[in-house]
């Protein structure tokens, strides 16, 4: 009842704000022709997804968010697992792990470009090095907190290496894998769109550019409301997987801090 | 002769000796206890005998056979079952992943079933371990345990964890599946009545770096009961001589 009345009165103030948007720009407070009413934003979306244009980019940029995500994710997952298990992989990595991880990604943009071209290659390698840490650093960790006694459980029936890691050691770090993939999800959709603002003529990043430079508000506003939409969407959709994936988790009184 | 031997078995921990020439022989068959207070090193030995963990020195031998790694006749049982028991995995499938690897997932779910009606769990194959009750959850580490068909059971306090009704069900459960299928066991616990109650033989443990100090034939007829057995002269008499050995002991 009162959580509920808590949600309600969060919504109430999004409404409230999108209303002062709205008054702002039709009472010319804001005094801008780069302040449209929200409503034209609404229209002009609208208007765009409509003739098919903006689907189009979405996709695009969906596909290669998507693409990095699993080849940054499985690259993360199985070396966090040899980091973990192999002590020789560790030891062998680390220093480069530890070197690579603090770059911001978008410096490794111009780089990247020279040697893959400004095209889907290059986009989905950024994306793919954004995911890979958090998703290996957390690997790592989930390994950490494997129960010794289930390992040597696996043992004691005469299980052997591999298999103990796929059957114990896999589903057992998994909330924290997943917890790497929340984090890697949030951070795949805003590189994939700062690639397409910096390099090459694809996705809704290079629409953005475009319609800054065109001059054209609506289009833009319009196009951050969605990427906002997208988002949200996402990490919800994102949320409801992990609680049917990792239900004894939460069944355990694990907490997730969504 | 002797199934199980641990012949002067050392082991130190960082340095820091734990145990020092522990030796003792279980026959085929035989339920032998090992008993001592808390914190002597009997999980330590036991696993030590299960090759999970392996000596500084000394050797393990199973029907002859000198072993550095887990062997195919002895199942390891927990002390903790919660840490034992995968919470992803359905009560059913937890039995099941001690032979699937070796029999494949059908017949391994179907001897599941099996074991988990002869421990009292028939019905409770899709729960989850967490839905269970604390004994419910042991008797399926157990079931797990006789699912693989070991020749030798090495429990590690497998009855400490749950409350004192429980583990008076659990006993007449383990002595009832112990006679029907010849196990060797060897039960480490700090439970002098539990050790009478259960055991051919108690071994007792001195207290750290540990060994076996004496061996105590406990004689008592079989099959036992839960009552009747706890008040014959002799069960009283062996109490009170192993308390006193277990009270007697310096302080470190
Ligand atoms: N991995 C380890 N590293 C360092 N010391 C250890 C390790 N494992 C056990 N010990 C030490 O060895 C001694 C024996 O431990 P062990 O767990 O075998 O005792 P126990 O008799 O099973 O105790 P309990 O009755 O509480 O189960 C303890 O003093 C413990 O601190
Ligand atoms: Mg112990």
């Amino acid at each position: 009842m009162t959580s509920r009345l808590r949600n309600a009165s969060g919504f109430a103030l999004v409404l409230a704000l999108l209303l002062l948007w709205e008054v702002s720009a039709r009472l010319g407070w804001v005094a801008s022709p780069n302040w449209p009413p929200f409503t034209a934003v609404v229209a002009a979306l609208a208007r765009d997804v409509m003739t098919g244009e903006i689907p189009l980019l979405v996709g695009g940029t969906l596909w290669r968010m998507a693409a990095g995500l699993f080849a940054g994710g499985v690259a993360g997952v199985v070396l966090g697992l040899a980091f973990a298990l192999l002590p020789f992989v560790a030891r062998l990595f680390a220093p480069i792990v530890e070197l690579l991880r603090p770059i911001p990604v978008p410096a490794v943009i111009p780089p990247l470009v020279l040697f893959l071209g400004l095209d889907d290659t290059m986009k989905v390698t950024v994306v793919a090095l954004t995911v890979f840490f958090p998703v290996l650093t957390n690997t790592v960790q989930g390994v950490r907190a494997v129960e010794a006694d289930a390992l040597a459980m696996g043992r004691t029936f005469g299980i052997g290496a591999l298999r103990r890691a796929l059957f114990i050691v896999l589903p057992a770090s998994l909330p924290y894998i997943l917890a790497g993939f929340r984090i890697a999800l949030a951070l795949a959709l805003v590189v994939a769109v700062v690639a397409e603002m910096i390099a090459g003529e694809q996705g809704v990043g290079h629409y953005l550019v475009m319609m800054q430079f065109a001059g054209r508000a609506e289009e833009i506003y319009a196009t951050v409301l969605l990427l906002g939409m997208l988002g949200y969407a996402l990490n919800r959709g994102f949320l409801l997987a992990e609680r049917r994936m990792i239900h004894w988790w939460f069944a355990l009184g694990r907490q997730s801090d969504a | 002769m002797s199934f199980l031997s641990l012949d002067a078995i050392n082991k130190s921990f960082a340095g820091v000796p734990v145990m020092r020439d522990a030796t003792l022989a279980v026959r085929e068959g035989e339920f032998m206890a090992v008993l001592g207070p808390s914190g002597c090193g009997k999980s330590t030995l036991l696993q030590i005998a299960a090759g999970l963990l392996p000596p500084s020195a000394g050797t393990v031998r199973i029907a002859g056979r000198a072993i550095t790694a887990p062997p195919p006749e002895a199942v390891y049982v927990f002390q903790q079952y919660t840490r034992s028991l995968l919470p992803w995995r359905s009560v059913r499938d937890n039995v099941a992943f001690a032979t699937e690897h070796r029999l494949g997932k059908r017949r391994a779910r179907a001897i599941a079933e099996e074991t988990l009606a002869q421990v009292g769990l028939s019905g409770f194959g899709d729960h989850f371990p967490w839905q269970l009750s604390g004994g419910m959850q042991q008797r399926v580490a157990i079931a797990r345990a006789l699912a693989a068909e070991p020749a030798i059971l090495l429990l590690d306090e497998p009855f400490s964890a749950v409350d004192a009704l429980t583990r008076l069900d659990l006993h007449a459960l383990f002595l009832d599946i112990w006679s029907r299928r010849k196990l060797t066991v060897m039960l480490v616990t700090h439970d002098v009545e539990e050790a009478i109650y259960l055991a051919d033989r108690i071994a007792l443990l001195t207290y750290r770096p540990s060994s076996i100090s004496e061996i105590f034939e406990v004689g008592l007829p079989r099959p036992r009961d839960p009552i009747t057995t706890r008040a014959l002269p002799q069960f009283l008499e062996l109490r009170q001589t192993l308390l006193q050995k277990l009270l007697a002991r310096p302080d470190a």
